[in-house]
């Protein structure tokens, strides 16, 4: 912390409230070198400075603040599997390195994710605005947000979420089987859009209720082959190949970024390659599959708390498997027909 | 070959939950996840709760009328896989929670062998961000740790 106090002291600071699912956060940045970087996907959440939030997340630059972080007392060695690094993760602390050893000399982001749980704050550095990748800023502090959440009762599922009057549907399942694409139709057609890649449940909700997260959606440039009027709300065209295609909705459709809504099932896509989309009854069993492990492996190693979170939902929500038809179309009025029978 | 002897989930490494009558089993650190079927679900309950192998057994001979030989046998693979996939652990001693096994389920129906569905597409996460930067400076490595990084380092 004394390295971030001495970047706010010498680059000013920079306090922005948001909050999620509920649950009060401060983003505190030093200098104003990453917040309009890193700000924008969370601006949404924004909310007038009140009293103490419950945690804060501390974000600074090396280079623009001029204060070089303190040398660590563990070796690069230490680094293991999603950059957590050994005896810097137990009930107190946790601490994950990004960067990459196998692309020399650049090496990527050299970037370091912090937090303590007992003073409920959390830190991202990285060595320089340059050295940020296109997806941090999409959906940033993801392991921030998920230790400070997490902490706080909140969970981060890796799911699309959108919903209608009736109630929110959660389209969970990996890379590739539809899921953001059915997001896009859905908003497309009207549906509110509360997260593209994440949303947050809440313990402290008493019937499951999706929070929204992050108000972009990450599109694979085939998705505009099939929705082209969604390529309006893409932020930038001309993207090299292995990035994908960002949709803002704050500006696209902000009338459709929706905060909250009462989960009222679990979607587990599957293309058929059939003329139609159709729901059909699912077990809870197959929503679990399809939400709990890309959850927990795409966020930092938190000793799996969140499994139990994602388990009582689809105990207390249907699952159903939405069998895509080629069209993406068609999968909005097979929800909104689902949701009406459910709501 | 019988099995026995008391076994432990390591909480740190291993969650799981059960539901639909199948468990599924999430292993932390290796990235490969799990789904238990047929009688794998009463199994790994008994197991975690503390009971030994042989009780486990001996409980699920109890319940159900299938060949206790085959009931013996299916549970000792099951318990040796999930040994060997770091499901389970060896606990010496009696274990924590060793008892008499509960009572047999009233509705049992006919034996069904244990199932363990192994998944191992969502490795590649594990192998995101895990990496880091040398740099310069000397962070996070030194700068020998450095060079022998490189070395090792495919081109």
């Amino acid at each position: 912390m004394h390295a971030f106090e001495s970047a706010a002291g010498t680059a000013g600071l920079v306090e922005r409230d948001i909050a999620v699912a509920g649950m009060a956060i401060r983003l505190r940045f030093a200098g104003d070198e990453l917040a309009p970087l890193m700000r924008p996907p969370l601006e949404h959440l924004e909310v007038a400075a009140g009293g103490g939030p419950e945690a804060s997340i501390c974000v600074f630059d090396g280079a623009s603040t001029g204060v070089r972080i303190p040398d660590f007392p563990f070796s690069g060695l230490d680094v293991r599997q999603q950059g957590l690094i050994a005896g810097y993760n137990g009930e107190r602390f946790r601490t994950v390195y990004h960067g990459d050893i196998l692309d020399p000399p650049h090496y990527g982001f050299n970037a370091l994710s912090m937090f303590d749980a007992a003073a409920a704050t959390a830190i991202f550095w990285v060595e320089s605005r340059e050295r940020v990748p296109w997806w941090e800023p999409v959906e940033p502090f993801r392991p921030a947000l998920h230790w400070v959440l997490a902490a706080q009762g909140r969970h981060m599922v890796h799911a699309a979420v959108v919903a209608n009057e009736h109630g929110a549907v959660l389209i969970a399942g990996k890379g590739w089987s539809g899921k953001t694409t059915t997001a896009m139709a859905c908003a497309c057609a009207g549906f509110g859009f509360l997260g593209d890649n994440y949303a947050v449940l809440s313990d402290a909700d008493d019937d499951p209720i999706a929070h929204t997260l992050f108000a972009n959606a990450k599109l694979r440039p085939g998705t505009l082959d099939l929705l082209p009027e969604l390529a309006s709300g893409v932020v930038v065209r001309d993207v090299p190949e292995d990035e994908k295609l960002v949709v803002d909705f704050r500006h696209y459709r902000p009338a459709q970024l929706q905060g909250s809504a009462p989960v009222r099932a679990v979607l587990v896509p599957e293309l058929t390659g059939g003329d139609e989309t159709r729901v059909e009854p699912a077990s809870a069993r197959a929503g679990l599959m399809a939400l709990a492990p890309s959850t927990i492996y795409q966020l930092p190693n938190n000793g799996g708390a969140g499994l139990r979170p994602m388990a009582e939902l689809v105990r207390r929500v249907p699952t159903y498997s939405l069998k895509l038809g080629r069209d993406p179309r068609t999968a909005p009025p097979a929800i909104a027909r689902l949701l009406e029978e459910l709501g | 070959m019988p099995i026995d002897g008391h076994f432990q989930v390591d909480s740190r490494k291993v969650v799981h939950e059960t539901i639909d009558g199948e468990t599924i089993v999430i292993h932390l650190e290796t990235g490969t996840y799990y789904s238990l079927a047929g009688s794998g679900p009463e199994i790994w309950e008994l197991l975690a709760d503390g009971k030994s192998a042989g009780e486990v057994v001996r409980h699920l001979e109890a319940t159900y009328s299938a060949d206790p030989g085959v009931i013996e046998e299916t549970t000792g693979e099951l318990v040796r896989e999930l040994c060997a996939e770091e499901l389970l652990e060896r606990v010496s001693g009696n274990g924590a929670h060793a008892g008499a096994p509960g009572e047999p389920a009233a509705d049992a129906a006919g034996y069904e062998p244990p199932r363990l569905q192994k998944y191992t597409d969502m490795q590649y996460f594990l192998l995101l961000d895990p990496v880091h930067e040398v740099e310069e400076a000397g962070w996070p490595y030194t700068k020998d740790e450095a060079q022998a990084a490189e070395r090792r380092s495919p081109q």
